[in-house]
């Protein structure tokens, strides 16, 4: 298992130990243990699709001439590149922001839902009940990543962090923080 | 005025018109969402403080730059 007392970084910052990190409702004598992040190779996806349409731009490049003046053409591609650099910039900030921080007093899951809806839960560390990982597929095995539910007593929302790596170090973290 | 009259008379000065319409309304609408963008970067370095937060600014405030880029580039070179 991990070791906790050292600070580490690693899939791009998808699995930090102890980081030097601080979020808006952090108590005075809360230490952050685990920050974790979706695995990056959940987000090929949308790079592969910005690769794509910018491909698709200069294929368009080679026959719009006969129908667009160059000064058409200039605005064209250089709103191709905007919208492209907005998609990647919108997925970058989905992907860096929503994030599951487990602390010595909590577990919390921070999600920006379309960049503009924020949601926070978080639980309580002894009310923890129930922690589930689940990890399915060819894809899911190969890069070992998973989801990990956190359910709690009584009436309150259970926390989900989907596609995040080691999930079942995760688990051994978490229960490892139980009181 | 001529050449207001002018755009209307002959089928590439409507296209003209309309394409550099488009380009106004859509690059307008980009700067509106790189607005947008530029303060919940904010709010969301904000909600979790991590290294990078100077970049990921720099990033959002570049955006909106492109943006008036857009809407200067679609008034003045069309």
């Amino acid at each position: 298992m991990e070791d906790l007392s050292v600070p580490s970084h690693s899939l791009f910052h998808s699995f930090c130990v102890r980081p030097s990190v601080k979020f808006e409702t952090q108590m005075d004598n809360e230490e952050i243990l685990l920050v974790l992040r979706a695995h990056p190779i959940t987000q090929l996806p949308w790079i592969l699709n910005g690769i794509f349409i910018l491909i698709l731009m200069v294929c368009i490049n080679l026959f719009a001439t006969s129908i667009f003046s160059f000064q058409q053409q200039f605005v064209l591609n250089v709103g191709t590149g905007a919208f492209v650099f907005a998609y990647y910039w919108f997925n970058f900030l989905a992907y860096f922001f929503n994030v599951g921080i487990i602390t010595n007093h909590r577990v919390i899951d921070m999600d920006f839902h379309a960049v503009i809806y924020k949601e926070i839960t978080e639980a309580r560390i002894n009310k923890v009940e129930d922690i589930t990982a689940k990890s399915g597929g060819y894809v899911a095995s190969l890069f070992n990543f998973g989801n990990v539910y956190v359910q709690t007593a009584g009436n309150e929302l259970n926390i989900e962090f989907e596609n995040i790596p080691r999930s079942s170090d995760v688990v051994k973290i978490i229960n490892s923080v139980i009181p | 005025m001529q050449w207001f009259i002018d755009i209307f008379s002959t089928n590439s000065g409507i296209f003209d018109l309309l394409f550099k319409l488009f380009a106004v309304v859509i690059s307008v609408i980009y700067l509106i969402y790189a607005l947008i963008v530029l303060r919940q970067s904010r709010l969301m370095l904000m909600a979790i403080n991590e290294g990078g937060g100077g970049f990921i600014r720099f990033t959002a405030f570049l955006q909106v730059l492109l943006a008036v880029f857009l809407i200067v580039v679609s008034f003045a070179i069309i």
